[in-house]
């Protein structure tokens, strides 16, 4: 058995470099695959802290009326909390609020006329997130509800939900459809690289066809006969797999410092940090394609 | 050792490949098969290999039916027999050993028996020099040399030659027939189909002459009429 594995894996390799010229144009279709499998995939995790910066951008605020006292405040603070949706609720007092708005403004005259109601007209608010964009819908519900509450209805000034909705929706909309663009540009693009690997390999198994009937003729099983093929097409996809990875990572090295002015995050560290998963998923889906489609490929050549 | 029992072969169009062929062939025999183009020679050397079914009929090999044998234990019944070609059929990527050590790898055989069995067979051809040289850089008579090399390397009970001697040249010729004599002589029956009368004459062996799929001819000791 191992002798058979031994032939069938040194075949494999000799036809490998023995058809040097086969063999480069399905590395390239296969490498050109790959490259497109990993440039939607880093594209989709590039735009990724993008949409999470702008998703912290959004919240919904809440105003007290000036002389709401601070335990019931606090006390709608703990009923917040509680709510599933709710990521955080950030508590800006008063008095916070008013030293906020002087280091806004350095306008005299705003400062002065400030002073001189003697008091602090402002009220305090909550900054509250979500955990997702899309779930600041039910806590607006909540708000609502506690803005006509017996209990609360006297001290709330004001929600600004309705204000920021239509960003909010915006915002949404566009992350949804984003996902879905690049979930479905990568399916097709996933099926036309398998239909052009697979006829790519089909042509080299093609022209290979009269050999695979002598080998059957003189002898071989269609395990024997078919082996060095298949080694054959896993040696593309892992030249393939090892040159994508390269390509990809001296790409990244020029590219990615200009990347991360427009996005956030440095693509380059991104790969290298994760270079065994990435590498090993690049080289493993160049095997599996390579071999998977030197498999069907020989098939109607061995029933002789 | 080979009886075919009625075997018929009809293609998909309604041509006649075969029409109810019996005969039977012993061990050890040198059978010469002749025939115009298209009489069903290269249908017959088909069957007989299992690249063909016939449409009906059995084709006994010692007692197997081998039209019964399924596609994937072909190669079992397959490694018995040493084919040789008109256009020689070697893998173009394998050099001469290769070519020939590859017949032995596909059944089996111990490393050690290839190193020792190849260059023996190839010198026996005369080829002993070319070990490393690829089919492209051999001419036509060495690679039938190489073709033969690999087909007797088996030491199989059945030799099937399917116009060996077409592609090559009358000297060339002369020296692959002598091949075949010599491999006949050593117990190895010997199928061989051609359209060269003065090598069937040569021969003085039993000559099987069909025409239009039927076996027209059946002479123990004959020559080549068509």
């Amino acid at each position: 058995m191992f002798t058979t594995l031994g032939r069938i894996l040194s075949g494999g390799v000799k036809g490998f470099y023995r058809n040097f010229t086969i063999s480069i144009s399905a590395i390239l279709i296969l490498l050109i695959s790959l490259l497109s499998f990993a440039s939607i995939y880093l594209a989709l995790e590039l735009i990724k802290p993008s949409v999470a910066q702008l998703e912290q951008k959004v919240d919904v605020n809440l105003y007290f009326e000036t002389d709401a006292p601070e335990e019931k405040i606090l006390e709608l603070k703990t009923e917040l909390e509680a709510v599933n949706q709710v990521s955080s609720v950030e508590y800006v007092s008063k008095e916070a609020a008013l030293e906020d708005f002087k280091k806004r403004q350095n306008s005299d005259v705003i400062l002065a006329a400030l002073e001189s109601i003697g008091e602090n007209p402002l009220g305090a608010a909550f900054n509250i997130k979500a955990n997702e964009i899309s779930e600041y819908e039910a806590i607006a519900v909540f708000l609502e509800g506690a803005q006509i509450s017996e209990e609360y209805s006297q001290i709330i000034e004001d929600v600004n939900y309705n204000q920021n909705k239509s960003a909010i929706d915006k915002l949404n909309t566009i992350i949804v459809s984003v996902e879905r663009f690049g979930l479905a540009v990568s399916v097709i693009l996933a099926v036309v690289a398998v239909i052009i690997t697979y006829n790519t390999i089909r042509v080299t198994i093609y022209t290979a066809r009269h050999e695979i009937k002598v080998m059957r003729l003189v002898g071989a099983s269609k395990f024997f006969a078919r082996g060095p093929f298949v080694v054959e097409g896993l040696a593309y996809g892992l030249v393939a797999g090892l040159l994508a990875l390269g390509i990809l990572l001296l790409g990244l090295y020029y590219a990615a410092p200009a990347l991360q002015e427009i996005f956030i995050l440095n693509l380059y560290e991104f790969v290298l940090d994760d270079i065994f998963r990435i590498g090993g998923v690049l080289i493993f889906s160049g095997m599996l394609l390579g071999g998977i489609s030197s498999l069907m490929a020989i098939r109607k050549y061995l029933n002789i | 050792m080979i009886f075919l029992d009625g075997v018929s072969k009809e293609y998909k169009k309604g041509d006649v490949g075969l029409s109810d062929i019996s005969l039977s062939i012993e061990r050890g025999e040198f059978v010469s098969l002749v025939g115009q183009s298209g009489a069903g020679k290269t249908t017959l050397i088909k069957i007989l290999l299992g690249e063909k079914r016939p449409s009906t009929g059995a084709v006994f090999f010692d007692s197997v039916d081998i039209t019964q044998v399924p596609s994937r234990k072909l190669n079992q019944y397959r490694r018995k027999i040493g084919v040789v070609f008109q256009d020689f059929r070697l893998l173009p990527d394998k050099t001469v050993f290769e070519n020939v050590a590859f017949a032995m790898e596909a059944s089996g055989k111990k490393d050690s028996k290839i190193k020792k069995d190849v260059p023996y067979v190839l010198k026996l051809v005369g080829l002993d020099e070319k070990l490393d040289r690829f089919p492209r850089e051999l001419s036509g008579g060495q690679k039938q040399r190489v073709a033969i090399a690999r087909a007797i390397v088996n030491q199989p009970d059945l030799i099937i030659a399917d116009e060996p001697t077409g592609n090559l040249d009358p000297v060339n010729a002369d020296e692959i027939i002598e091949i075949f004599k010599k491999i006949n002589k050593m117990g190895t029956t010997v199928i061989l189909t051609t359209h060269n009368k003065t090598i069937v004459d040569r021969l003085e062996g039993r000559v099987i002459t069909m025409e239009g799929g039927k076996v027209t001819r059946d002479t123990v000791k004959g020559g080549f009429m068509l």
